[in-house]
């Protein structure tokens, strides 16, 4: 493994190659040495058959050829001399004598070659062998362009070397058998005595066989030479078959081992190196999916997989940090809220109690005002009509600053009654006692009647009523009792804070299809703008309204808007200070009443 | 999986090597069928007839009681030391010169000089020399190339085993002299006990083979 690094270190640094690049490069390599290894191999058989081929045509051929042409200088040679030994008239002595000259000459041309195959007919030895007389020999008569003869085998060497010697033999006793033949040739010249003449042709005759049995030996070496030449030729052809065949065997043998090799190496290397790595990654995503953040990828290698790895652990470790705050943080709000909830539970109890208590108090105070008023009321009323009955003079009759001053006292008990009035309508729409009876009325009597009510008033602070009446003003259906009550109220309003002078304008608008709008506008001290928001509250008075010391509890405003609300309509108010203000409902119109 | 990835490699390596040699083998095979060294070109009646005769030569010379008497003398002081120095002797033996003591000794000797004495008779023989039981040169004509022969097949062949045997080799070519020759071995025996106390080689040039046959 860590030789692999190392590796891996060193394609990075010095040959600059990435990691999974550089492995592939020397998967690659190792293909091309596959390769290499198999071309040199072919080249390598070609080469060999090439030499044999090249040896058979330049060395065993020639060497053939050398020995052939050997073959028919002996046959020259042999010709020769059966030609000088035929030669018997003394007349004839310069054919022998040219047929003695040819065979010396072809004897010389034979040792030469005989030389040249012993030695080869380029080496130094050749060259120097017998003072050099063989090689002059050789370049005089052209052998030299003719054959080429390769430094011979061994076995070559010893059947030249053999041939030569008998080849010796052959030359000693043709010279021999020539010499015999001259001396018998000068004794028919010279007439001589028969008797010297038989021992001299059986002399020749001798000499004669012995250069023949030569001549066979020397042939027979030769025709060796020319069979190992020969056996040499088909041994180098079936070299060349078998070299064939073994490089036809071999590829295919190198061939399928390194396609084998290639195919293996390939799959070790991507499943080492790519399939295994991501494999193994994958599973860490698995797992780490499932939530086991502590799960680390092992880094086997240094290239772009190894990185993978580093950066996914990293990013495991990232991930699983941050899941681990969050979660602390959540424990920690959830912590927070169960103390926040016992706290509002607490104090929802808290509330809870206070306002059963505040409820308990409400109920009570409005038991306290019911009780009072209905309590008030009785004695009031008592009182009131004990008054009248002074001041309208039935109990005799009374000065002038007497009947002012129960005249003061009367209406000091008309405003408690209207207070206690209204206490009790407030108490009566607080507890929903407030009863209401629905019919239809005209409007305009409604307001005339309440006019005619507050007609003392009006006239006692010399405000101008307007009062726009339409004819055709449709019935509307509402509780008169009540309704008067509102209208009253408004009205009353309206005069009290216009100051002397001033005027109130009252307006019939049909509102939609269905509604009947009555406004009443003032040219009054208006409402605050602060606090127009309060106006319908309960006992609530404007500033500028108190400042005039007018009479008033402020639960007018609220009886109003409570009761108008239950006739299904809407009050609202326009109101600027110091100019005036104006006061708007709407009631229901009786359609069918009309029709 | 590295170890099936490096037993792989090493298999295709190997086979790869394996092919190689073979393919190595067959080849050197192809030019060594030629070469068998040991395999003598038959010679003809005449030729044998000729080394024969030299043979014989050789043979009387060996035979004679003086030749016989120092050879054995050789041998009665051989010992292991004198082995050792001879061994030394023979590593050097190559470079030194003709007028060396030490070549004189070999030269000059009684058998020596008998030698020549068959040589200046024999101008056929254009060297000769003995060597005792051992292997090691006893007498010489001209300077050898070494003086330990019972490391050559010749030798051994002539030696056969103490039994001796006279024969005559292949033709010899020297580069050096530019010469081919025929050597012939024979052994010396003692005449009383008729073991083989020497060897004897001489080189028979081709030219005077020629013109005896």
């Amino acid at each position: 493994m860590d030789g692999r690094r190392q590796i891996e270190v060193y394609l990075k640094k010095y040959l600059g190659f990435l990691g999974l690049q550089g492995k592939l490069l020397v998967f690659l390599g190792f293909i091309g040495v596959m390769l290499v290894a198999l071309l040199l191999f072919n080249l390598y058989s070609l080469l060999l058959v090439a030499n044999f081929s090249k040896e058979i045509s330049e060395r065993d051929i020639a060497l053939a050829d050398a020995i052939q042409n050997s073959l028919l200088l002996i046959i020259e040679t042999n010709t020769a001399l059966g030609q000088a030994l035929a030669v018997r008239d003394p007349a004839d002595i310069i054919f022998f004598v040219e047929q003695k000259n040819k065979v010396f000459d072809s004897i010389i041309s034979i040792e030469s070659l005989l030389a040249a195959l012993t030695w080869g007919s380029e080496t130094e030895s050749f060259k120097n062998a017998n003072g050099g007389i063989h090689y002059n020999v050789w370049h005089e008569r052209q052998f030299s362009e003719r054959f080429v003869i390769f430094p011979p085998s061994s076995e070559q060497v010893q059947l030249a070397g053999v041939a030569s010697v008998y080849f010796g033999g052959f030359a000693n006793h043709a010279r021999k058998t020539l010499e015999a033949h001259e001396s018998y040739i000068k004794l028919i010249q010279n007439d001589t005595d028969s008797s010297l003449f038989s021992s001299a042709q059986s002399n020749v005759g001798t000499q004669y066989v012995l250069t023949l049995r030569f001549s066979k030996l020397t042939t027979e070496k030769f025709l060796s030479i020319v069979e190992g030449a020969n056996s040499a030729i088909s041994q180098k052809a079936s070299d060349i078959l078998n070299t064939q065949r073994l490089a036809i065997v071999n590829t295919s043998i190198i061939s399928i081992i390194g396609f084998i090799i290639i195919l293996s190496v390939g799959y070790i290397f991507t499943a080492k190196n790519i399939i295994a790595p991501i494999e193994s990654l994958t599973a860490a995503a698995t797992q780490i999916s499932k939530g086991d953040f502590s799960l680390r990828v092992p880094v086997e290698s240094e290239d772009e997989i190894g990185a993978l790895a580093n950066a996914f652990n990293a990013m495991t470790e990232s991930i699983g940090k941050q899941t681990s705050d969050i979660v602390e943080r959540l424990q920690h709000l959830v912590k927070e809220q169960d103390t926040s909830a016992k706290l509002l539970i607490r104090r929802d109890l808290d509330l809870r109690k206070a306002n059963e208590i505040l409820k308990k108090l409400d109920r009570q105070k409005s038991d306290f005002l019911s009780v009072a008023a209905h309590q008030l009321r009785t004695p009031l009323s008592a009182s009131k009509w004990a008054l009248r009955m002074v001041t309208d003079g039935d109990l005799g009759p009374l000065t002038i600053d007497q009947k002012t001053v129960l005249m003061k006292g009367y209406e000091s008990n008309e405003r408690m009654i209207k207070l206690v009035n209204e206490l009790l309508d407030v108490d009566r729409i607080a507890s929903g006692r407030y009863q209401y009876v629905f019919e239809p009325m005209s409007i305009i009597d409604q307001i005339d009647s309440v006019l005619v009510d507050l007609l003392p008033t009006i006239n006692k602070r010399n405000i101008k009523v307007v009062f726009n009446k339409d004819k055709e003003v449709p019935n509307i259906l509402a509780d008169s009792k009540k309704l008067r009550n509102v209208i009253q109220n408004l009205i009353d309003n309206a005069v009290k804070y216009t100051p002397p002078n001033g005027t109130v304008t009252i307006s019939l608008v049909p509102e939609g299809g269905n509604m009947l709008a009555v406004s009443i506008e003032d040219t009054g001290i208006g409402i605050p703008e602060d606090q127009q928001g309060q106006i319908f509250q309960k006992f609530f008075r404007g500033t500028n309204a108190r400042k005039l010391k007018t009479e008033g509890s402020g639960l007018g405003m609220y009886i109003a808007k409570e009761i108008i609300k239950m006739h299904k309509g809407r009050l609202w108010f326009e109101s600027e200070e110091d100019k005036g203000s104006t006061f708007t409902f709407t009631l229901p119109i009786v359609r069918d009443e009309n029709t | 999986m590295h170890k099936w990835l490096y037993i792989i490699i090493a298999a295709a390596i190997f086979i790869f090597f394996g092919i190689a040699v073979y393919q190595q083998a067959i080849d050197t095979q192809s030019s060594d069928t030629l070469g068998a060294e040991n395999q003598r070109v038959a010679y003809s009646p005449e030729l044998e007839r000729v080394l024969e005769n030299k043979m014989v030569l050789l043979s009387k010379l060996l035979q004679e009681p003086e030749v016989i008497q120092y050879i054995l003398k050789v041998n009665s002081q051989y010992s292991e030391i004198e082995a050792e120095k001879l061994f030394a002797i023979d590593k050097y033996w190559d470079s030194i010169e003709d007028s060396d003591p030490l070549l004189q000794l070999y030269t000059t000797n009684k058998v020596a000089y008998r030698l020549k004495q068959l040589q200046s008779r024999e101008p056929g023989f254009s060297e000769i020399f003995v060597t005792d039981r051992h292997g090691f040169n006893v007498a010489q004509t001209n300077k050898t190339s070494d003086i330990y022969q019972a490391d050559e097949e010749w030798w051994q062949q002539a030696f056969n085993d103490g039994e001796g045997k006279s024969y005559a080799g292949l033709i010899e070519f020297d580069e050096s002299s530019l010469t081919t020759g025929i050597s012939v071995y024979v052994p010396v025996k003692d005449p009383v006990t008729g073991e083989v106390i020497g060897i004897a080689k001489g080189v028979v040039s081709i030219e005077d083979i020629k013109s005896e046959l």
